[in-house]
């Protein structure tokens, strides 16, 4: 470890694409391993998929209102789709609190 | 009585008649009064006309004045406001039926600043209900109808400010208060030909303004010339307690000195705009024309383009999930329904199914983004480019109709030209000027000045500029 507490030489840089890759195979093994010890009890307490409804879903929707809400569900998960990172590095944190930062100024470049 | 020439006059003007008494601050109020109550049905500009608390207002101010005590160049003027802020005793619809009969307690600290600074509450103006909220199908979206273009009344007057667009250069207020999320301010701005300014996030509180989007909503204002938007700035800008992501800076910008050369060694990146068989030629011209004038005024322009993203979808995504979560319970009582436009009731219902995770890439993208276009404010002061491709649509065209065989195909890998969005998913202040019309239908065309986090006094100066050698923003619609 360095002396600003930063670890270094075993910390290898990974990609989104090979984190997904390490990451995804426990995410497969984690469902059959729960499934061994706790089948009897899932089954009482998993409440059932009707139960689970997104807000709005109750709402009382004419044949014209539906249609319009799921070709408007389809249309965004569409557009989302394009904007999924596969190429952002991997430590690439999001913009959590959002301000903008004033740059000096005399800090530009180039003239 | 003060006739319609006073009335068209901007705020600087007008505020150097009423220190030198030309100009009674009551009768100019009354002056706009009759004008919002004549005109403002006509152009589906308002919501309520606060007569009675303008005129204690203008008194008070008239009074003042007389005495001797001057608050400063807002001191007697009329305004209004986007009715997404809140008045105290005074209804604020959020342009949405479900809340029609809303009435706040208090005044949004920006309403506080003004009253402070002077100025007349004559109106509360009309908006796209909930500011747009998750989309709509057109400019009649609204518990207060459609706002029309005053220099062509089958246009629309851009939204979700809309009231404030059509109200500003028609002269039935001295300057109006807008907000912007994802274009709000800029759109209205370009279409109806106003001056209006997106500040820099952040530097203008929100509290009391109607809530869309706690990271993308910003108030500005919407005037009949940039210098105007300067003065109006000064007044509003500012830390406020209650709003805890405003900035902790002062802002000022007064006129400067007039020069021959006051762009002279400044540097511009110029979008040009898309070259597609379906671009707009004439605002293609304008811009041209408003290029060659910014190089007489001495800037180096050169050309450039944005870092590639998908602006409008994560500006949409971003805000549609704010938007769900803030109006959830809209939607679980089931008054979504009530509101006037089915394409934005389907927008918040699809929307409480955006993933957290699509959310929060979004935010991960931003990061990204504000530090390139940061980057891009290291070789140039702003950027320019057409507010919007156009001029503003038929009031009877639908946004959702499927886009004709001809039209633009959505971009495969990203944008490059879209300033409107990307200036707002990185907080940056843009003002949009009038720099143009079409010749047929006579439709305002806008060019906008976008500046670095934090410059809103760059982006003034260069649209400040733009005007001192041009007239488009002193064009009068026919009414």
């Amino acid at each position: 470890m360095s002396e600003d507490g930063r670890m270094e030489g075993k910390v290898k840089r990974m990609n989104r694409r090979e984190f997904t890759k390490t990451v995804g195979g426990v995410a497969l093994a984690a469902p059959l391993l729960s499934r061994v010890g706790a089948a009897a009890q899932s089954a009482a307490q998993t409440p059932a998929p009707a139960a689970i409804k997104p807000p709005g879903a109750d709402l009382p929707l004419t044949p014209e209102q539906q249609e319009r809400v799921r070709s408007t569900l389809e249309r965004d998960a569409r557009r989302r789709a394009q904007i999924r990172p596969s190429a952002l590095p991997y430590d690439l944190e999001p913009a959590f609190v959002f301000t903008v930062r004033q740059r000096p100024r005399g800090a530009r470049k180039g003239d | 009585m003060v006739g319609e020439d006073v009335l068209y006059l901007s705020v600087q003007e007008l505020s150097e008649q009423i220190r030198a008494r030309k100009i009674s601050p009551v009768e100019l109020t009354q002056g706009y009064l009759e004008r919002l109550e004549k005109l403002g049905a006509k152009l589906g500009a308002v919501a309520t006309i606060t007569r009675d608390v303008a005129l204690v207002q203008a008194r008070t101010a008239e009074k003042e004045i007389s005495g001797g005590r001057t608050r400063g160049p807002l001191h007697g003027i009329p305004f209004g406001v986007k009715d997404l802020l809140a008045t105290s005793g005074i209804p604020t619809t959020w342009g949405a039926p479900p809340f029609k009969d809303q009435v706040f307690n208090y005044d949004a600290t920006v309403i506080r600043k003004l009253r402070a600074a002077g100025a007349v509450l004559v109106a509360k103006l009309a908006m796209i209900e909930l500011a747009g909220g998750c989309g709509y199908s057109g400019g009649h979206a609204s518990l207060q109808g459609a706002s029309r273009c005053p220099f062509n009344l089958d246009y629309w007057a851009g939204g979700s400010s809309s009231g404030p667009g059509a109200a500003v250069p028609a002269a039935l207020v001295g300057f109006a208060i807008g907000s912007e999320t994802l274009g709000s301010i800029l759109a209205p701005s370009a279409f109806s030909a106003c001056s209006g300014i997106r500040p820099t996030y952040g530097r203008v509180s929100r509290h009391g303004a109607m809530a869309l989007s706690w990271t993308m909503d910003k108030l500005g204002p919407m005037c009949r010339s940039a210098v105007d938007c300067g003065l109006v700035l000064n007044a509003i800008a500012g830390r406020d307690l209650l709003d805890p992501t405003s900035l902790d800076q002062t802002f000022a910008w007064w006129p400067p000195q007039k020069k021959s050369k006051p762009l002279g060694g400044k540097r511009i990146g110029v979008l040009q705009p898309a070259t597609t068989p379906n671009a707009n030629a004439e605002a293609a011209a304008a811009f041209s024309q408003a290029l060659e004038v910014l190089k007489e005024l001495g800037a180096k322009l050169e050309d450039t383009e944005l870092p590639e993203y998908f602006y409008q979808i994560i500006g949409t995504t971003l805000y549609s999930a704010e938007a769900a979560s803030i109006f959830r319970p809209l939607v679980e009582n089931g008054k979504i329904l009530e509101l006037v436009d089915e394409v934005q009731k389907a927008g918040f219902i699809a929307a409480m199914q955006i993933p957290a995770a699509d959310y929060l890439d979004t935010f991960r993208l931003r990061a990204e983004i504000m530090a390139k276009l940061g980057k891009m404010f290291e070789t140039y002061d702003v950027l320019v480019a057409l507010t919007y491709p156009g001029p503003a649509p038929k009031l009877d065209v639908d946004f959702g109709a499927p886009q004709r065989p001809s039209a633009t195909p959505p971009p495969q890998r990203g944008e490059t030209k879209n300033l409107v969005a990307a200036g707002n998913i990185a907080g940056l202040p843009a003002i949009s000027v009038p720099c143009g019309f079409t010749a047929k239908e006579n439709l305002p065309l806008g060019i906008q000045f976008c500046a670095d986090a934090a410059r809103d006094d760059v982006a003034i100066e260069f649209a400040a500029a733009y005007q001192s050698v041009t007239d488009w923003h002193k064009r009068r619609p026919a009414l």
